[in-house]
């Protein structure tokens, strides 16, 4: 069998697998052994499970795990006070142990544990994609700028220095993850993509944001604060130019580096951590982001739950102070934010991991859609400029359907 | 050893990592201090973190039991707290600096640090001490060269020294020199 036609035949079966996107192509992963639904309550036992991952296996595909955590699970990992909030009863966090990996670059390779993993297909009832409401918003501009005068406030009173709020848009639609997705990647594959198709839900994310890429005892995060609408008239030089220049955007940004650093701190060796790039523009389709990179060296020991407690939720789409800003945030915040600032990556048999923040993304689940964004409240922004920062970021999403 | 009381900052660790230079550092919640611990510790830091004093009563009451006795060091919310207990108002401010670079002048009341000098350093603070303020003992020693908002006091008979700005910020080029002159007062 040809290896395109069998990702064809691959991606119109009812098999569920996952697509990440790589510096040069994309990782498939599937024929999925294990499952795992992640809850407060058995959250332990698979941060178990990961430091199991580096016994020792003879198969052609090593043991990785590849997920998400969601943003209710990450708060309750830090020990946030729980909210009652709307929710859909999406699951909290989902963690998926593949046996096939297909690495799409020019050239396609296909590693298999399975002898007859191309055999095992069935077809699937044809889901077009399909939109039976159109968009509405959880948050009228009336009901934002409530909210968004009362983080004002508390900036003001000190309780938190930068609060970002998220705002959902959702319809009811049936969609085919797939071919949504190479038509998002057309325009905008930016490089921390996923998509996820399982069977009773899917998930499409072009997010630009890597929040930890471990390789043995180094950790680095990549954090952004910063988004200038891209037009004919603008450039990286421009872009540059404008950041550096701009008091609101600086201060904003200067605030994530101390607290990534900070983050990074608490897992890291004394003075290892370093600002290796600070401040640099990266192009996206759309936009340009303000960026900065900050690595450290591991403390010897140090577990991958102690990892990804101390750097989630990522600080970036939080605010900071981290643990008092969630807690107002999830005061303030009347609907479960789902997958949206939680993080998908995976870890794999080294306990080397990978791991971004989930922005830019769509959620399907029981026929319904949502795409969330979030921008940030500080002391120098205003109600209408916040407001609309938040539908240009939803609008590359939005025109899919 | 150094004792750092965490007020659930997001900064706290980029403080344990510059205080370490200088020696062993335990850090502990505000709310749950180790007295074993810190009894060894010649140096007790307040952390930076997030609304005011009066919501952090566990931290006045450890303040005023080891004032004279250990030398204290107070950070951003930690140096509102010293002046809180020292009867200080600790008041809103009308424009607010986070994440914001100024300079800082050192003024001649400095025991520690050379007057007539100016340096960079980053602040993150919506509160600041209402003036007038008068002590017997502890000293404004730095001012924001651009607002005149206090930024250090040092009381040299009780070993109390704070800084409203954040020594262990990337925007505070000579971080590691001021926690060195502290340990060296």
């Amino acid at each position: 069998m040809k290896k395109n036609l069998y990702l064809e035949k691959l991606y119109n079966s009812n098999k569920p697998l996952i697509i990440y996107k790589t510096k040069n192509g994309y990782d498939l992963f599937t024929d999925f052994s294990k499952k795992i639904k992640l809850n407060n309550n058995n959250l332990n036992s698979f941060f178990r499970k990961i430091e199991e991952l580096k016994k020792p296996n003879k198969k052609k595909v090593k043991n990785i795990y590849i997920g998400f955590f969601g943003y209710r699970l990450l708060c309750g990992l830090i020990n946030v006070k729980k909210i009652n909030q709307r929710s859909i009863n999406f699951p909290d966090g989902v963690f998926y142990k593949p046996e096939t990996i297909i690495k799409i670059r020019k050239k396609i390779t296909i590693q298999s544990n399975l002898k007859n993993y191309h055999n095992l297909f069935k077809k699937q009832k044809f889901t077009k994609t399909n939109i039976l409401t159109s968009f509405t918003v959880n948050l009228n501009f009336e009901k934002y700028k409530k909210i968004f005068y009362q983080f004002s406030k508390n900036i003001k009173e000190g309780k938190t220095y930068q609060i970002k709020v998220c705002t959902k848009y959702s319809n009811r639609s049936k969609i085919d993850p797939v071919i949504m997705f190479w038509k998002l990647m057309k325009t905008n594959a930016a490089s921390e993509s996923f998509m996820i198709k399982d069977k009773n839900y899917s998930i499409i994310s072009c997010s630009p944001e890597t929040l930890i890429e471990k390789k043995g005892q180094f950790i680095t995060t990549k954090p952004i604060a910063g988004t200038m609408r891209k037009t004919k008239k603008t450039n990286l030089r421009k872009a540059l130019h404008f950041f550096k220049n701009n008091i609101k955007e600086t201060k904003e940004h200067n605030m994530i580096v101390d607290m990534e650093r900070s983050d990074l701190s608490k897992i890291c060796k004394y003075n290892s951590v370093k600002i290796k790039k600070l401040k640099f523009v990266e192009e996206h389709k759309h936009l340009y982001h303000y960026v900065s990179e900050i690595r450290g060296k591991l403390k010897k020991n140090i577990t991958s739950k102690e990892i990804i407690k101390s750097m989630m939720p990522g600080g970036s789409v939080i605010g900071c102070p981290k643990i008092s800003t969630l807690n107002l945030l999830n005061q303030q915040e009347k609907d479960n934010r789902n997958i949206f600032t939680g993080s998908f990556g995976y870890i794999n048999s080294r306990l080397d991991m990978r791991f971004n923040i989930i922005i830019r993304s769509i959620l399907n689940y029981k026929n319904k859609s949502e795409i969330s964004v979030a921008s940030g409240v500080v002391i120098d922004s205003t109600p209408k400029k916040e407001f609309n920062e938040n539908y240009i970021k939803a609008k590359s999403l939005l025109n899919l359907f | 050893m150094i004792y750092v009381v965490d007020h659930q900052d997001s900064f706290t660790y980029n403080l344990v990592h510059l205080l370490s230079n200088f020696g062993k550092v335990y850090v502990s919640s505000n709310s749950n201090i180790n007295y074993l611990e810190l009894k060894k510790s010649k140096l007790i830091v307040l952390s930076p973190g997030p609304g005011e004093p009066k919501n952090y009563p566990e931290t006045s009451t450890l303040y005023k039991k080891y004032k004279g006795k250990k030398k204290i060091l107070g950070i951003c919310l930690g140096f509102q707290q010293i002046l809180y207990n020292e009867n200080g108002k600790i008041i809103q401010q009308k424009k607010i600096f986070h994440g914001h670079q100024s300079k800082i002048d050192i003024l001649k009341s400095s025991n520690l640090f050379r007057s007539s000098k100016s340096f960079k350093v980053g602040k993150y603070h919506s509160l600041k001490l209402k003036e007038p303020f008068k002590s017997k003992d502890t000293f404004i020693t730095m001012r924001c060269a651009e607002t005149k908002v206090a930024m250090a006091i040092e009381n040299i008979k009780s070993g109390v020294y704070g800084f409203q700005f954040h020594p262990e910020s990337f925007l505070t080029p000579n971080g590691k020199h001021i926690i060195k002159k502290i340990l060296s007062a």
